[in-house]
């Protein structure tokens, strides 16, 4: 027998029902679900200011097992690990969750995320998604194939014209100046555009990454090439991000702080702490140093902020874990991209286990025991790009 | 699978999520686009055409309409209104109805999405938010506290 109910009703089809519908009736319709409210809130340029909370979003490599979810939400205010919604609520291809269907976070800003789905053939599909509603859109394939060489890409928020952007970059293998390609998407447009004569010298650097670019005051940032000789300066900084402005559709980057180069050096990122200002981490052999810049794009404003060392010890001074007790892996990467949108938290892995550590205090020099620790979530290996900080909003992915 | 029959007409065979097998004409079942670009693609050629997200009910209403459409041209447009109307009205429900708009929108036909919207539109219309959370079993996810702050925002854009 059949069910007496619908479980669900896709968003694209409320939208379409939504269009048809007198005034009076979607008013009505506010309060019915979050979801709706989203969409509606949108429609009727009403911001929504319900939730704020801090969340990161974990995934499997591959579906675990049948009654667990690809995804998984903790929320850091309160430490709940919590179903991100889903479940075909609003995307049954995002979570049909074949085995062969591989997932890549592309980036989040308030409270959407935007990732990648490719399907066992190679056949990729791009979705902006609120993993707290469950709204999700399908997006239009890019004009140039990103499967090519070299690629980057970014999602941010625009406030000059209100509007989301995915920014997607490619460029095949031994490129010449005019096989960089630059495709912008407009959540409000609902398009691709090309961006016209795209800045090759910053492109070919950011390119080789592969990175998802970091969002931070209305710009993408992407950490300095892992592989690529520095680019030395006379007191020995290099480039540590290349960022692209959103609204201006402008390349710049960001130098570093003066830091030696020893042989040890290896790699390199950049992140967000306490929501306000960028930071830039590096390496060597035995230590991981954070900076942080005070005034942004001022490079004479960096102050060193903590440093520790990991190899097969703990982090003690941070007051994770006991002595000799689980190693850190993976933290290198991890650091400073898993500080959340807030940057308030900071994730780290050592073997099965993730442990966020909360910052307390406002922010002042080399204060790491500001840092305390929080709480830790068993989840099994997490990969570099299996984790990704995002808010609970109500934003939805359908901009107007 | 592609067949041919007598008078030349090339069929396809679409299967239903749940196996069910129908043999259309080519020319009835490309009014659905993704149909369409999959026979351009050569997805055909190779067995059926699965179609998983399309339950057997629902792809047969699907091509029910579909026949209809391919037959008819514009002369008889008041014809297909009418047809059209009864054909909504024998989908009965909402549910039968949000089966249809969701095949409609995954087979990608125009018509009958836009057909299926506008029943459900005028369904909606004058409805309460329970009655609305009831045809979709939707869940009302909003806290006491959250509600009350939605009912104020609601004052808010009508004052």
């Amino acid at each position: 027998m059949e069910a007496p109910n619908r479980s669900y009703l896709p968003p694209d089809l409320v939208e379409e029902i939504l269009d048809l519908l007198p005034f009076k009736s979607i008013d009505r319709l506010r309060s019915v679900s979050k979801s709706l409210f989203s969409l509606l809130a949108i429609k009727f340029n009403v911001r929504p200011k319900l939730l704020h909370k801090p969340c990161i979003i974990l995934k499997y490599g591959m579906k675990p097992s049948d009654d667990q979810d690809l995804f998984t939400g903790v929320v850091l205010s309160d430490y709940s690990v919590g179903k991100v919604k889903n479940q075909g609520y609003m995307a049954p291809e995002l979570f049909s969750a074949r085995p062969d269907q591989s997932y890549f976070f592309l980036g989040s800003c308030n409270g959407l995320v935007c990732l990648d789905v490719t399907n066992h053939c190679g056949k990729k599909e791009t979705f902006v998604w609120n993993p707290f509603t469950g709204i999700c859109r399908k997006l239009p394939h890019t004009k140039f194939p990103h499967r090519s060489y070299s690629y980057a890409y970014g999602f941010g928020y625009d406030s000059a014209s209100n509007d989301y952007k995915v920014f997607a970059a490619t460029s095949p293998l031994d490129p010449r100046p005019g096989d960089y390609k630059v495709e912008i998407f407009s959540l409000k447009i609902g398009s691709w555009k090309e961006l016209n004569n795209p800045d090759v010298e910053h492109l070919q650097h950011m390119l080789r990454n592969g990175d998802m670019g970091l969002f931070f005051n209305g710009a993408l940032h992407w950490p300095r090439p892992r592989e690529e000789s520095p680019w030395e300066g006379q007191k020995g900084e290099i480039i540590a991000a290349i960022a692209f402005d959103l609204e201006k559709e402008k390349f710049y980057h960001v130098l570093s702080p003066p830091i030696q180069i020893s042989p040890g050096f290896r790699s390199a990122s950049v992140g967000v702490v306490v929501g306000e200002y960028l930071c830039f981490s590096h390496r060597d052999c035995y230590k991981n140093i954070i900076w942080v810049m005070k005034e942004y794009c001022n490079e004479a404003s960096w102050v060193p902020f903590i440093s520790y060392s990991f190899t097969g010890t703990t982090f003690p001074d941070l007051g994770v874990g006991n002595e000799g007790e689980g190693r850190v892996e993976y933290v290198c990467d991890f650091i400073p991209r898993s500080f959340t949108e807030y940057g308030r938290y900071m994730i780290l892995q050592f073997s099965r286990d993730l442990h966020v550590l909360r910052w307390n205090n406002s922010l002042e020099e080399g204060d790491y025991k500001a840092w305390q620790y929080a709480k830790s979530i068993k989840f099994g290996i997490v990969m570099g790009n299996g984790a990704l900080p995002y808010t609970q909003t109500l934003t939805s992915p359908y901009v107007s | 699978m592609s067949i041919t029959t007598e008078n030349n007409e090339k069929m396809i065979t679409l299967m239903s999520s749940d196996g069910e097998e129908f043999v259309v004409e080519e020319a009835v079942a490309a009014q659905s686009q993704t149909i369409k670009h999959l026979i351009e693609d050569g997805c055909s050629t190779e067995g059926s055409i699965p179609l998983p997200n399309v339950t057997g009910r629902v792809l047969s209403e699907v091509i029910q309409y579909c026949k209809k459409h391919s037959s008819s041209d514009d002369k008889e447009e008041k014809e297909l209104e009418a047809w059209d109307a009864e054909f909504v009205k024998a989908a009965d429900d909402h549910v039968a109805l949000t089966d249809l708009m969701m095949a409609a929108n995954f087979l990608d036909i125009k018509g009958l999405l836009d057909l299926v919207a506008q029943t459900l539109a005028n369904m909606i219309t004058g409805k309460s938010p329970e009655e609305v959370r009831r045809m979709w079993n939707i869940k009302n996810d909003f806290t006491p506290e959250e509600a009350e702050k939605v009912r104020k925002e609601n004052q808010w854009a009508f004052e």
